[in-house]
């Protein structure tokens, strides 16, 4: 290694690093850049990565555990029978940063907060849903029931219903006790309450900074407002063991806050900024700059992360992410003077927009999808096999169901049965769309054009970036022929992935024009399984589901790179939660 | 010896001229000459210098089996292999993918300059960059020349406030650096080569448009230009057949001659992720694959020096060919300096 | 003179309007739906498209959209930038101190070098040394900017270890962020002093090498190459002939006459120049880690953020037409053959 007295003296005179940050100092640098710091607002990583240790949801996760749940804000809830209602007991003595302390009061305001603003970009909708019932805020909900032309009486008369379902959601039943009451009985609503949107803002310090006053007297001002313009957007103050000292949108420099109900941690300051550039945050790793970095991938780790001295990648073949990523066929393909599907006809140079209805032309597209190449050229092999479009920790998941690798006799077999052998025989031309920029799906795009192709000269695949405007438009007017996709998710049950990827009105499976009525039975059935006792049950139809996939082929699951947390050695306490943000809590860890 | 050749003094060719002479024994000058034969050749015959290495998509678009291209394209007497180096397929300018991983790999005997992130076959990316960094310098050029002229022809045939006005939208688009103004125009147009190349054209015309129609009130002002109109030539054939042939001459070499700045501008944009489709042959491109692995901290420092060494010297010698050549043209023309 | 001055200033404004009219018009060829979807980050919020169109007006026709926005900026606010999710003047507040002092850091050694080695080739033509520094000039100027910083990182940074790469070591930015630092003019070089905290204008400075000097060896090539060949017109003019007949001292010929005239080309490169410099910031500013405008704009020129683009646009335009006026008018003062009515 270089460091010999050269180096010293360059440092000595450069001052090129400052050795190795101290020891109650976290410095963190990550690769996206924080959207917004106000819980409601916040739908991204970057952002929520921070919120979960400056706010703190009713129960959080424990640890790396997915199913057991830490009482954090609550110490115990109960459920009604008919699971309309969850009342919560909150903790004593729990103070936000301001001094101010928390009580149902607080619960409520910040519950209600998500349900009069309802940001479009944001991820209120997960609590509206089932707290109202609305997925979209008031304003947008009248239009869409009344129309355009309705008169401001109708529109007020909506408005004045719509804030009475927000009061009814949340009651706060004494001081220390919160109330939900559900629109109508959900399976994940517990679930929903660990993410940030939920998190307990300190409303006497919100209100006194200009937020909402927490009453229908300016509710109507706070309806759909973009939250980036408001108080909380850049200043936080919150129960959690951090307090936010500031963000100025590179940098977040955040302290420990020492009347933390929970005990001071041992991390004292803690500064996360955004670096782009993969290899500035490298090299402040190698130098000790930096306790932890974002690096993209497994093939830079390998290549570059295990020559460092005093670094550690933590990893287990266990660890999944809360995502999963598959390459969808659309069974009825829309669109006017659509390009991706060439003539629109099976001549050799299209396809017809029902090309994908046929089993055998999903099969033979399937064996044409390398999943070992994925798995040990793309991700080094360190990775997740998916069975199913749902994460392999999470309940409900069949890890028996078989994947179809790469076999091209059975691809040109199958080829060769599609449409009555007319596909083999005439040819056809389509195109593979995914949103530029993303290499994983260019890669998977580029895999099947490749495997496909060299099974008979008259296929002919074109791969196409797509600006993201461009797809997004795409996917809305359900054009795409077959893309690929993933989608991370929002609360950790497992209705989260089922429901999208398989049910005909999923938000997923909606774009494919794909409808098994079976399928759709099984999970609005599963849905209504509330109880605790009821869980297993549920589990075993999410197994069914994946089973009956694997025959109907709706869409083709690929393997996910495995998760890899990359620190400095000397910290300590590290663990993995797919469904936390940033893989763990600040609070619990430390340096040597 | 006739009479006549004795009276009328013999026309001196181009390179009997004193420029010409000038332009020759300038060292930079030849240098410039040879650095730009050398990339025309390597961009002309890009597919037979990677014959054994097309891509799938490449050879069953030229309509051949593997090794019959191999063949044909080694065989300067068939007629196909002209066709190709002419006009190849359009998927034979994206470089073929060797493998899937993220990591380089690094010159070997099949390989000659390394494989870059993504699997890309960086010889071939090279070679056939060199195609597109010509395409981007003579259409962006072309381009460039179209509109400057219109807009400077225009200014400098009508005169008067349209002449005003053009000048003015000459200022505006010229008081931008053109990296900025390319970069929003970029942006809006979305990827693609073609459209990045409208973008890169948009924002270097002004200052052409402008030096034509200086060249143009120039060649107005001369006697013969005033002797015609007294004689009664109409306007616009004044105009066509003489004032504008005149004045578009200067306009043009110049405009050829700073293909480098456009191949800085173009590689800059693709390096920022402007530019062409991913996977195309492209330097600027190439680079950008590279970003992450230009420094290795913590290990052998230039261990993947092979996958931003050879695109980025592509680049300066291409562009440092054409400023030799446009300096040592400038130079012959003009001989104060 | 003065009228010439005003008409000038007066005539900024309307460069600038004319700008935003150009940017706004080819924003209009995007359909609504793909300005919309620069507002949407995930797939998630694909149903949210058209809320996003009629709550930013956006398939209202170009007029409308003009107004929108011009209205906007008479009233001080140029928007909300989604890349730095903050408004707009905001970080233009924050962020263009950063620049600037690259910018400047950059300035001078560019002028010196460029106009040094420039005198140094003309006075010595043909020789060794005149050719050396033409090829250096042009390799120079024939580099992109990216290729000389990428270079630099590579072979200065990560192999030499030398320098550092962001504005100041992270540790010291945590430190300035909880103590009393105050930030009077943004630019950590100044401050540093005026807060006495000399370590920190210390590592300003460290770290503004490798980004000045990749601007430099390219930026002042150019600056050399017209100093040479301006300077080389002067040397060959009949008053230089004169003066030598005169008797005058070689050094007094170049350095009191021939150079202050040769000057007058380079001062009309400064235009051009600064434009090339603010192009090479932009890169810079992406591979160098520096938050400054630059990297500002590179993002939302790549991200379709048309509030970010046009708020800075504007701002360029400002900046190089207040340039090209003081330039002018240094034109004006150092060759008083010039005048304009």
């Amino acid at each position: 290694m270089k460091k010999r007295l050269i180096t010293l003296v360059a440092l000595a005179l450069f001052g090129a690093a400052f050795a190795a940050t101290p020891k109650d100092t976290y410095v963190y640098l990550q690769s996206a850049v924080i959207d917004s710091l106000d819980p409601v607002q916040a739908y991204d990583g970057a952002s929520i990565g921070i919120l979960e240790n400056v706010y703190e949801t009713l129960y959080s996760f424990k640890k790396d555990s997915l199913g057991e749940y830490e009482p954090t804000l609550a110490t115990s809830y109960e459920v009604s029978a008919d699971g309309m209602t969850y009342t919560f007991h909150l903790r004593k003595g729990v103070k936000f940063h301001s001094g101010n302390p928390m009580t149902c009061k607080d619960v409520k305001y910040s519950m209600q907060r998500n349900l009069v603003t309802m940001p479009g970009d944001s991820g209120a909708w997960i609590f509206g849903s089932v707290l109202t019932g609305y997925g979209d805020d008031a304003m947008t909900e009248a239009k869409r029931a009344l129309g355009d032309n309705a008169s401001q009486a109708d529109i007020d008369k909506f408005l004045d219903e719509y804030w009475k379902k927000i009061e009814a959601a949340v009651t706060c039943d004494d001081m220390y006790t919160v109330s939900f009451h559900l629109a109508k009985p959900d399976v994940a609503f517990f679930a929903r309450l660990l993410f940030t949107g939920g998190a307990v803002v300190d409303s006497k310090w919100a209100i006194e900074h200009g937020e909402w006053s927490g009453t229908e007297k300016d509710w109507k001002d706070w309806i759909g407002v973009d939250l980036r313009t408001g108080y909380l957007h850049n200043h936080a103050s919150g129960t959690g063991p951090y307090k936010l000292v500031k963000w100025d949108g590179n940098n977040v420099v955040a302290e420990a806050f020492d009347g933390y109900w929970g005990g001071e941690p041992a991390i004292k300051k803690v500064l996360v900024q955004s670096v782009e550039e993969e290899s500035t945050r490298l090299e402040a790793l190698a130098r000790g700059d930096a306790d932890r970095i974002d690096v993209n991938d497994w093939a830079t780790v390998n290549a570059k992360v295990k020559q460092m001295s005093g670094v550690k990648v933590w990893s287990d073949p266990s660890w999944s992410p809360a995502a999963a990523h598959v390459v969808f066929f659309n069974f009825n393909v829309e669109g006017e003077n659509n390009p991706y599907i060439g003539s629109g006809k099976l001549d050799g140079n299209g396809i017809p927009r029902d090309f994908f209805s046929d089993i055998n032309v999903r099969k033979a597209f399937a064996y044409c999808l390398d999943q070992d190449a994925i798995y040990n050229d793309l991700f080094e092999g360190h990775g997740s096999w998916y069975t199913m479009a749902l994460p392999p920790t999470w309940p409900g998941y069949d890890p028996t169901i078989p994947i179809r690798k790469l076999d091209l006799d059975k691809a040109e077999e199958y080829f060769k049965k599609a449409w009555g052998g007319q596909v083999w025989e005439k040819g056809f031309k389509l195109t593979i769309t995914y949103n530029a920029g993303n290499t994983e799906r260019q890669t998977v795009a580029e895999m099947i054009k490749a495997n496909v192709e060299s099974l008979n000269p008259k296929f002919k695949i074109d791969v196409v970036p797509l600006q993201w405007s461009d797809y997004l438009k795409a996917a809305r007017a359900k054009s795409l022929p077959i893309w690929p996709l993933g989608w991370g998710a929002d609360y950790a049950d497992s209705d989260n992935f089922i429901h999208p990827f398989y049910h005909s009105r999923g938000s997923l499976a909606k774009r494919q024009n794909f409808k098994d009525p079976e399928i759709d039975k099984l999970i609005d059935y599963a849905r209504t399984l509330v109880k605790p006792e009821q869980q297993a049950e549920r589990y075993e139809i999410y197994k069914k589901i994946g089973r009956m996939a694997y025959d109907e082929l709706p869409n083709i699951p690929y393997p996910l790179q495995s998760p890899f947390i990359v620190t400095r050695d000397n910290v300590q306490g590290v663990y993995y939660n797919s469904m936390i943000s940033r893989d763990f809590y600040w609070k619990d860890i430390s340096k040597k | 010896m006739s009479n006549s050749e004795l009276l009328e003094p013999r026309r001196e060719r181009w390179y009997e001229s004193k420029r010409f002479k000038r332009f020759r024994r300038n060292p930079l000058a030849v240098i410039g000459v040879v650095i730009l034969l050398f990339f025309s050749f390597v961009g002309l015959f890009a597919p037979a210098l990677t014959a054994d290495r097309l891509g799938r998509a490449c050879i069953r678009d030229l309509g051949m089996g593997r090794s019959e291209v191999r063949q044909v394209l080694r065989d300067p007497l068939d007629l196909r292999f002209w066709k190709t180096m002419l006009v190849p397929p359009k998927s034979c300018y994206n470089i073929p993918r060797v493998s899937y991983s993220p990591r380089p790999k690094p010159p070997s005997k099949k390989y000659p300059m390394g494989i870059a992130s993504g699997g890309y076959d960086i010889y071939y990316g090279i070679v056939w960059g060199t195609r597109t960094s010509f395409f981007i310098g003579i259409l962006v050029v072309g381009i460039v020349m179209v509109i400057a002229t219109v807009v400077g022809g225009v200014a400098g045939l009508f005169g008067g406030w349209l002449d005003n006005l053009l000048m003015r939208l000459v200022d505006v688009v010229y008081s931008i650096p053109s990296l900025v103004l390319a970069m929003v125009f970029a942006s809006i147009f979305g990827r693609g080569l073609i459209k990045t190349m409208i973008a890169i054209a948009l924002v270097a015309w002004p200052i052409y448009a402008r030096m034509l129609r200086g060249n143009i009130l120039q060649v107005k002002a001369q006697d013969y230009i005033s002797a015609a109109h007294a004689v009664g030539v109409g306007n616009l054939r004044l105009f066509f057949k003489h004032i504008l042939p005149n004045a578009i001459g200067p306009m043009v070499i110049l405009a050829s001659l700073d293909i480098g700045a456009i191949v800085i501008t173009a590689s800059t944009l693709a390096f920022l992720g402007l530019g062409a489709d991913v996977g195309y042959a492209d330097w600027g491109q190439m680079i950008s694959f590279a970003r992450s692995w230009i420094s290795n901290p913590g290990g052998e420092p230039l261990k993947y020096w092979y996958v931003w060494f050879w695109p980025s010297v592509a680049i300066a010698l291409f562009v440092l060919g054409w400023n030799l050549l446009g300096d040592a043209v400038r130079d012959a023309l003009d001989p104060r300096g | 003179m003065l009228n010439y001055i005003i008409r000038r200033v007066l005539q900024i404004p309307l460069v600038l309007f004319v700008l935003s009219l150009i940017i706004v018009g080819l924003m209009q060829l995007l359909s609504p739906q793909q300005r919309a979807a620069a507002f949407v980050t995930s797939d998630k919020q694909i149903e949210h498209l058209d809320q996003i169109i009629e709550k930013y007006h956006l398939d209202e026709g170009f007029l409308v959209q003009y107004g929108m926005w011009a209205r906007e900026v008479l009233k001080g606010n140029l928007g909300f930038s989604r890349i730095s999710k903050e408004p707009v003047t905001t970080t233009i507040r924050k962020r263009f101190p950063a620049s600037v002092e690259l910018a400047l850091a950059a300035f001078v050694p560019i002028v010196l070098v460029g106009v040094f080695l420039g005198t140094i080739a003309a006075v010595n033509r043909d020789k060794l040394i005149d050719q050396v520094l033409r090829v250096v000039a042009i390799i120079g100027w024939s580099l992109p900017t990216f290729v000389m910083a990428i270079w630099l990182v590579a072979w200065v940074y990560g192999g030499l270890g030398w320098f550092g790469i962001g504005r100041l070591p992270n540790e010291m930015l945590i430190d300035l962020a909880t103590s009393n630092f105050h930030q009077y003019t943004g630019m950590y070089t100044i401050d540093g002093i005026l807060n006495g905290r000399l370590d920190v204008t210390w590592q300003a400075l460290i770290r503004l090498v490798l980004p000045a000097t990749a601007l430099v060896i390219v930026v002042s090539a150019g600056i050399m190459r017209v100093m040479r060949s301006s300077m080389l017109d002067e040397l060959g003019k009949d008053y230089v002939r004169t003066a030598r007949a005169k008797g005058l001292t070689e050094n007094r010929v170049i350095y009191k006459h021939a150079w202050r005239n040769a000057l007058i080309p380079v001062i009309t490169m400064a235009g051009p120049m600064l434009g090339r410099m603010i192009g090479g910031i932009v890169v810079i500013e992406l591979i160098f880690n520096f938050p400054g405008l630059g990297e500002w704009a590179a993002k939302a020129a790549t991200q379709l953020d048309m509030t970010t683009l046009l708020a800075f646009v504007m701002l360029i335009g400002l900046i190089m037409a207040t340039v090209n006026l003081l330039v002018d008018i240094a034109y004006v003062i150092v060759d008083p053959r010039i005048r304009y009515e």
